[in-house]
């Protein structure tokens, strides 16, 4: 398999996580916040992880119904189940938390489409432009995404390759998973209050 | 007992201040009602929970700060603010049971429903309901967990009678249930009807309006009116049983309250708090603060009553305190008018006759040295504006 049909393969799915995961997650957020909803919770004995918990479960449970949907529809053939379903969790964490930092730093369901504009561009989008772009630093930079560390733990897989050979890819995209994570914390607390 | 407690509490902001220090304490089976400037609650309410700063002191449930523990606190406190919000695509039914699950309680949804008289709605999408319907399920949702403190901002804003009715019954079946409950409101009115502690908090500090029922307020008043008499009783005759001398010691505290009704309560204002009378149709009207409360006394025994205060009969139908006058105008040489000294620089006709008893008896030197020199310039606005704000207040 050449490497441009399985970009091409897995490009529903990273698109599945971005757009299910981030913009509906962000969606949900923000319109809590729009009509004053989320005041409600938080005055409420919920913690913070079990608002934030609460507000992703929904959102992520159709996530990943969505990238079922596009494996299958896309004959995506899945190599090893495990990994690959490790993977999809951590990008599934992130895009969640990404889709909630949208939602609380937009203060209508509306713009979270358009402060969600770069962000779909480059975490959605980079793995087709990287072919066009040639400054080798602008390259470095795009393959230390985070969609493109799942297609290359994807690749990896595909070859034949074990859990040694992407264990580095599992990490960063680990960093970057605690890196949304904590910063959704540090915006929620600051934002709660509308 | 006492549930709610804030002590020497204060904000400010920059050198702007909200309120100054001042004391609270809410016992059990009371039901405070704090009328404030919507600002000014909307910081007291932002500084219990936890979100705005507290400039000095603190406020303690039990023994707990409140706004440093509001999480672990919060199911014991319910709270109904203004801009509160619902979810538009549930049922009543579903929002309260969600609530019950987040408050992890056991209730009966029905029973609330019933409570708040919604039950024939129930099953109607919220965004169907009407405002004061959607204002009773807010107050469902803050009474859901039965708080032993109950946080209400304006409750009673805009909403039919059947809600204000069914309000003054779940408070009253809260207080009965040796709880506490706390609203917050910019109207009197809305105060008083909902409840007899009346506290006026601003940027004076904390004032409690003293409240009576209308009953007691009666006999009251006719004891103050009876008692101008029994003071002329010479003392020689005080051979007589002490109970009455008794009675002459405690009254002339209450002589100085000046009653005002408003629906079915009397408030007593201090004289100093008033700035002017004015009778209308044959009704006085205290005005306090820029608001207007009809007084049940005639204008004639108000005066009476007011003069030693430093009150001036300024026209027929007014009375002013003199304290509260700015500036002194002069639109034609017989018509005049005082500006005074309150938020709406409410200006109030002075008689032409007057004028003349007020440069007599209160400005007697300041006035007729001035208007020997400059007789009709003298009140030209311009000329007696700086004068008169400087030495009405000390003559």
């Amino acid at each position: 398999m050449n490497e441009a049909t399985t970009v091409l393969s897995t490009y529903p799915i990273n698109l599945a996580l971005i757009i299910a995961g981030a913009f509906i997650q962000a969606a949900m957020v923000a319109e809590e916040k729009e009509k004053n909803t989320l005041r409600g919770l938080l005055l409420s004995p919920a913690s913070t992880l079990e608002i934030l918990i609460g507000k992703s479960a929904l959102s992520g449970l159709m996530t990943i119904l969505v990238i079922i949907g596009s494996i299958i529809f896309s004959g995506y053939a899945v190599p090893s189940l495990l990994l690959f379903s490790l993977s999809i969790l951590l990008g599934l964490v992130f895009y969640l938390a990404t889709g909630t930092i949208l939602g609380l730093l937009s203060r209508t369901v509306m713009e979270t489409s358009i402060i969600g504009m770069p962000v779909l561009v480059i975490f959605g989008m980079s793995s087709m432009f990287k072919p066009m772009v040639e400054n080798a630093t602008l390259i470095n930079i795009i393959e230390l995404l985070p969609n493109e560390q799942l297609n290359q733990i994807w690749f990896g897989l595909s070859d034949g390759k074990g859990a040694a050979d992407i264990l580095m890819n599992l990490f960063i995209l680990f960093l970057w998973v605690a890196v949304s994570f904590l910063l959704t914390i540090v915006i929620y607390k600051n934002r709660r209050f509308d | 007992m006492k549930l709610l407690q804030m002590n020497q509490l204060e904000k400010t902001i920059g050198n702007t201040i909200i309120f100054p220090k001042f004391d609270l304490t809410l016992h059990r089976n009371e039901i405070v009602a704090l009328q404030c400037h919507n600002d000014v609650g909307k910081h007291l309410i932002m500084m219990m929970i936890g979100k705005n700063h507290i400039s000095n002191g603190q406020i303690l449930l039990e023994d707990t700060e409140l706004n440093k523990h509001f999480k672990s606190l919060s199911n014991r406190i319910g709270l109904s603010l203004l801009d509160d919000a619902l979810y538009d695509r549930l049922t009543p039914r579903e929002f309260l049971t969600f609530y019950k699950n987040l408050h992890d309680v056991n209730i009966e949804i029905d029973t609330l429903l019933q409570k708040i008289n919604l039950i024939d709605k129930g099953n109607t999408k919220i965004s169907k309901l009407t405002f004061s319907e959607k204002k009773r399920l807010h107050l469902g949702r803050a009474i859901l967990h039965q708080p032993d403190l109950l946080i209400l901002e304006e409750p009673d804003q805009n909403i039919d009678i059947e809600s204000k009715i069914t309000l003054q019954k779940v408070l009253e079946d809260h207080k009965k249930q040796g709880k506490v409950a706390l609203i917050i409101t910019n109207n009197y009115e809305s105060a008083l009807s909902m409840t007899d502690i009346v506290y006026r908090l601003n940027e004076h500090g904390l004032k409690k309006i003293e409240v009576m029922d209308e009953e007691n307020g009666h006999q009251d008043i006719e004891k103050e009116e009876l008692q101008p008499q029994q003071e002329i009783l010479p003392i020689e005759e005080a051979g007589s049983p002490s109970s009455e001398k008794i009675q002459n010691m405690n009254n002339p505290l209450r002589l100085e309250k000046i009653p005002a009704k408003v629906d079915d309560k009397i408030i007593l204002f201090d004289p100093t708090e008033i700035v002017y009378v004015e009778s209308n149709d044959g009704i006085s009207h205290l005005h306090v603060n820029g608001e207007s409360f009809p007084c049940a006394l005639t204008l004639n025994t108000l005066f009476e009553r007011l003069h030693p205060f430093g009150f001036f009969r300024c026209h027929r139908s007014y009375i002013v305190n003199l304290q509260k006058v700015r500036e002194v105008i002069t639109w034609t040489r017989n018509s005049y008018s005082l500006i005074l000294d309150d938020a709406k620089k409410s200006s109030i006709p002075l008689s032409k006759g007057k004028l003349n008893e007020l440069k007599e008896i209160r400005a007697y030197k300041l006035f007729t040295t001035l208007s020997l020199t400059t007789n009709d310039t003298l009140f030209s606005p311009t000329f007696l504006a700086p004068f008169t704000a400087k030495w009405l207040p000390f003559i």
